[in-house]
């Protein structure tokens, strides 16, 4: 096994173990904590394995598997990145919706000033 | 009734000035609409003796016009125009607007800095930011205009009403102009005055704009 497999795999697993830790404390969802630890369960399978991936490749029609993960990785990135960027462009809205109905709730009811002339 | 609308953000330097001015000249309708200032403004504004609206957060410069919008068609605005906080702009350049508003029965005006010579407009500024974003404002709003991003706007009640700012920063000046079309409001520009000092936004700034208006073609 090479270094880095083994600094991967640990990396993986603390990360598996977050996941847990974020369930316990209610922070996630039961059916997305399966999800993660079953993505970084997959995660630990390629990265101590790397030939794992070759049936990959040759259904994408890739050279290596390696390749193959890191095209569908930096897809899946960007995918994630897209839609954390839409999500915070909505909450921005949200916050601005929130922040203009507090301050009209606020203002004081207008009267047309006449203290100066 | 005419109701001045100006968002501040640390503005407690000049927005007292400001608003005496407008005062001075006979519009007592003032709503000023604090974004989230970390100074003095909201002082400011209460011992000058307009009416203040605060946002509790630091909402950006199209969110707080909302605001603003929002309040004072609520208090039965005829008229409304935005105005800088900053004394940018000249207060006579109003009077003049809302007359040729009145006259020619338009929904909507936009100051330029370029219908005469009043404006000192920054080399640079003049022939390459300005040229360059006139272009991409163009291509986004679809209506020529001969100055873009003018914080100086007269509209009435109903283009008010039919203009919602959606665009929490800068952007907002892209926006309107592309609702006036949408809505076939009748719109011109007013030559105004605009007074420079060394704030205002760079080419950054620019880039930050391009890039909010096309987010939002992307969350439509």
């Amino acid at each position: 096994m090479m270094v880095i497999q083994i600094v991967l795999v640990l990396f993986f697993l603390m990360v598996i173990l977050k996941v847990l830790r974020r369930f316990r404390a209610g922070d996630i969802k039961g059916i997305e904590a399966v999800g993660w630890v079953f993505f970084w369960l997959v995660a630990v399978g390629v990265v101590s394995n790397p030939n794992s991936t070759s049936f990959l490749a040759k259904i994408l029609g890739v050279g290596r598997g390696v390749d193959a993960v890191i095209y569908l990785s930096i897809a899946l990135l960007f995918f994630l990145v897209f839609k954390i960027f839409v999500h915070l462009e909505k909450i921005e809205r949200q916050i601005t919706r929130l922040t203009r109905q507090d301050a009209l709730d606020r203002a004081q009811k207008y009267e047309n000033p006449t203290h100066h002339s | 009734m005419i109701f001045i609308v100006i968002p501040a953000y640390n503005e407690e330097q000049r927005i007292g000035r400001v608003i005496r001015d407008l005062f001075e000249h006979g519009f007592s309708n003032v709503v000023v609409v604090d974004d989230g200032s970390s100074d003095n403004t909201v002082k400011e504004v209460v011992d000058a003796g307009a009416v203040v609206i605060n946002h509790l957060v630091n909402r950006g410069q199209g969110a707080a016009l909302q605001t603003g919008n929002d309040f004072v068609l609520k208090n039965g605005a005829e008229i409304i125009v935005h105005f800088d906080a900053d004394g940018q702009f000249n207060v006579a350049d109003i009077s003049c607007g809302v007359k040729k508003m009145q006259e020619e029965n338009l929904d909507i005006i936009f100051g330029s800095r370029f219908l005469d010579t009043r404006s000192k407009v920054p080399f640079f500024k003049k022939y390459f930011i300005l040229p360059i974003s006139r272009i991409i404002n163009n291509h986004f709003t679809k209506i020529k205009l001969s100055d873009v991003h003018n914080g100086f706007r007269i509209m009435n009640r109903k283009a008010a009403q039919k203009i919602i700012i959606t665009q929490n920063q800068m952007a907002h000046n892209s926006e309107i102009p592309r609702l006036v079309k949408e809505h076939e409001l009748k719109y011109d520009e007013l030559p105004v005055e605009v007074l420079y000092f060394e704030n205002g936004q760079g080419v950054s700034g620019g880039f930050k704009i391009l890039w909010d208006l096309l987010l939002a073609k992307i969350n439509k």
